[in-house]
């Protein structure tokens, strides 16, 4: 076993990494960008290395400083976390080439899964299925109209040279085809140049379904059932669970079995995901995540395993510590990722000082986070503040469990998106677990707080003021300041 | 005690009346009225009873506002009497958005013009990120670049004037 590993990571999820690293007697090295100074990933470490200035590619993605901050601690292994270089085939490398474990899949894997194309083609040879769509543009019209037929309406136009919803048609009906198709050509031709378009199955409320996999480097390979999160904005997931509410058994036997396989036909090693969509009972290869994901404490709650233990545990050699058959999740977890991000405002991140924090907490309710009272949130940086999990016997009672959590969670001094969050966790979709990954563009845009308990803030606020101490300027009129005499203050003359 | 404030940008106006102890009394907000005691747990925690049912308020004061959060939701009190001794704003509205300056706190990834520099309205100035997304901030008028307070890589705040533009003369209109 290791006795030492670098995290190259930042915020909550390097903290995450280091208490497990504890737990195990395992020493940790931090490392930060100036601007990180101070943060609590780098208080938590038992050392820390400053690996450059604050812009990300000068620090936590300089492949140089990291391996550096590695020989000079003397860390046998480095953690990377997720984002920064966890994906990134040419750091693993690396670190094989300096003889230093990666904490994932070797750098040949996190290559050939990061090509898009690649990873459908290895999916398609062991029959995991894909999104039925052309693999090349379209020659005219009449091979567009077939193959609609071929796979079935709806169907998506779509530009081969291009994104952002330019050229783009979704295409309901066989009488719509043709002039869909024209247009969609012609706004191809202005935006991108080039009018080549092909045909993809359309999807109208699908489910981001997703499943854990663990593999050893002995050929040995689990899955831990699903996650679901279609609960997102901008395509980022916000609000996961796990088990999904659209997940049969026999469904998770099979999806379960597709990752695995997956899994198996790209020499997979260390914990992965399997990324699905589904739709109306049928599930379509996404990609793979070839890292440790944002949501992986939902899995590790109806599990009882901690993934990270696993991933340092298979990093060293060791067999999987699990069967499939050992894996019995029970119960249900709920995870809120906490953004510094205004809801009223699209979501715009909020950077600043965090001057007043209090976690919930209680039975089931773990709080996964990188941030302390006084702390600056750097603006260089993803958003992410922390992750609030709840686990409960049930669905309802999760749902119950997490209202009451995020009506705890106090974050004061930037704006969160926790009134944003309760608002989704207690609508009726959500709690019939009708969702679909564009149930926030569709139900929840724009979104404003209501003006909830404003008459009570206001008292609060006259409470408060009323009870300030010698605040200068905010003395009542009339000289009358009501002062409030602290329990020390009245006490008396008892010994302490 | 007379309160006007602004609660989420919602004007609210009431009269507290204090009880007996120091930190009780009774609020009157339009037509109701609520009975509170308040005990001050630290500088940022109240414990309230109102009506009879326990509350804890979260507080802190931040700028021009105090920031209260009360069962998962947060509302930004501001208090007239303070607006009230604060010198007021000059200019109209639109003044502010005739600066170059950040909406938040962000770093310079590009500076697309030079002092000196002729530019007209709304063309890109300079490309800002903050938290992974980037923003351009535009020149608010036909002029010429005056001075650049800023530079590629740079941490800015708002109020920073990243870019002084000297207004051109007014033209004729009807272009």
């Amino acid at each position: 076993m290791f006795k030492k590993i670098l995290i190259a990571n930042r915020g909550e999820i390097a903290v995450r990494i280091i208490r497990t690293c504890r737990e195990m007697g395992i020493e940790t090295v931090a490392v930060y960008s100036e601007a990180d100074e101070l943060a609590l990933h780098v208080k938590c470490a038992d050392e820390a290395v400053c690996i450059g200035p604050a812009m990300p590619r000068e620090s936590y993605l300089n492949f140089d400083r990291i391996i550096q901050a590695a020989k000079e601690t003397g860390a046998e292994a480095i953690h990377p976390g997720y984002g920064f270089l966890s994906e990134n085939d040419q750091f693993a490398l690396r670190c094989e080439k300096e003889g230093i474990a990666f904490i994932g899949p070797p750098s040949g894997v996190i290559q050939s899964l990061g090509d898009k194309t690649e990873a459908r083609r290895i999916m398609q040879n062991t029959d995991v299925p894909v999104i039925p769509g052309m693999d090349k543009p379209a020659e005219n019209f009449a091979e567009i109209s077939r193959y609609a037929e071929t796979i079935g309406y709806p169907v998506i136009i779509k530009a081969a040279a291009g994104g952002g919803g330019k050229g783009m048609r979704i295409v309901h009906a066989p009488d719509q085809l043709e002039s869909l198709f024209v247009s969609a050509v012609s706004e191809a031709q202005t935006a991108f140049g080039n009018g080549a378009v092909y045909l993809e199955k359309y999807l109208a409320k699908p489910r981001h379904v997703e499943i854990q996999i663990l593999a050893d480097k002995h050929g040995n390979v689990i899955h831990l059932g699903e996650r679901e999160c279609s609960i997102q904005r901008r395509h980022q997931k916000i609000i996961e669970e796990s088990p999904s509410k659209a997940v049969t058994p026999e469904l998770r036997e099979q999806m379960g079995q597709a990752a695995v396989n997956a899994a198996r036909a790209s020499g997979y090693q260390n914990a992965g995901t399997v990324e699905f969509l589904l739709d109306e009972g049928q599930f379509y290869f996404l990609e793979v995540n070839t890292r440790l994901q944002v949501e992986h404490p939902v899995t590790e709650m109806i599990a009882g395993i901690d993934l990270v233990r696993e991933q340092i545990k298979i990093a060293s050699g060791m067999p999987l510590s699990y069967s499939q058959k050992d894996i019995q999740p029970r119960g249900h977890a709920i995870e809120c990722r906490i953004y510094a991000e205004d809801p009223e405002n699209n979501f715009m991140p909020s950077p600043g000082t965090i001057l007043y924090l209090k976690e919930p907490a209680g039975p089931g309710i773990r709080v996964d986070s990188g941030i302390y009272s006084g702390f600056s949130v750097p603006t260089l940086y993803d958003p992410i503040l922390s992750k609030l999990i709840v686990y409960a016997e049930d669905r309802p009672a999760a749902i119950e469990k997490m209202m009451r959590a995020l009506a705890e969670y106090a974050i004061l001094g930037i704006k969160t998106q926790i009134p944003f969050l309760l608002d989704v966790i207690r609508s009726e979709r959500f709690f019939h677990g009708d969702t679909w990954t564009r149930l926030i563009d569709d139900e929840f845009s724009p979104w404003k707080q209501d003006s909830g308990d404003a008459v009570l803030a206001a008292i609060a606020y006259a409470a408060y003021r009323s009870s300030s101490r010698r605040r200068g300027m905010r003395v009542t009129g009339g000289g009358e300041e009501d002062r409030f005499q602290s329990p020390w203050e009245t006490l008396g003359s008892w010994m302490l | 005690m007379e309160y006007s404030l602004s609660v989420n940008r919602e004007n609210m106006k009431f009269t507290v009346v204090s009880g007996s102890s120091p930190l009780s009394g009774e609020a009157r907000i339009s037509d109701d009225t609520y009975g509170f005691i308040a005990r001050r747990i630290s500088d940022n925690e109240l414990f309230l009873t109102i009506n009879g049912r326990h509350l804890l308020a979260y507080l802190v004061d931040n700028g021009d506002r105090t920031e209260i959060f009360l069962n998962g939701r947060t509302y930004s009190v501001k208090d007239q009497r303070d607006a009230d001794r604060r010198p007021k704003r000059r200019g109209g509205p639109g003044e502010q958005e005739q600066k170059i300056t950040p909406p938040m706190p962000a770093v310079v990834i590009r500076i697309l013009v030079s002092e000196g520099d002729a530019v007209k309205k709304r063309q890109p100035l300079i490309v800002l990120s903050a938290m992974k997304m980037e923003s351009t901030l535009v020149s608010p008028y036909d002029g010429t670049v005056k001075k650049i307070n800023a530079s590629e890589g740079q941490q800015v705040m708002p109020g920073l004037i990243l870019v002084e533009i000297e207004k051109a003369p007014e033209e004729e209109h009807g272009n």
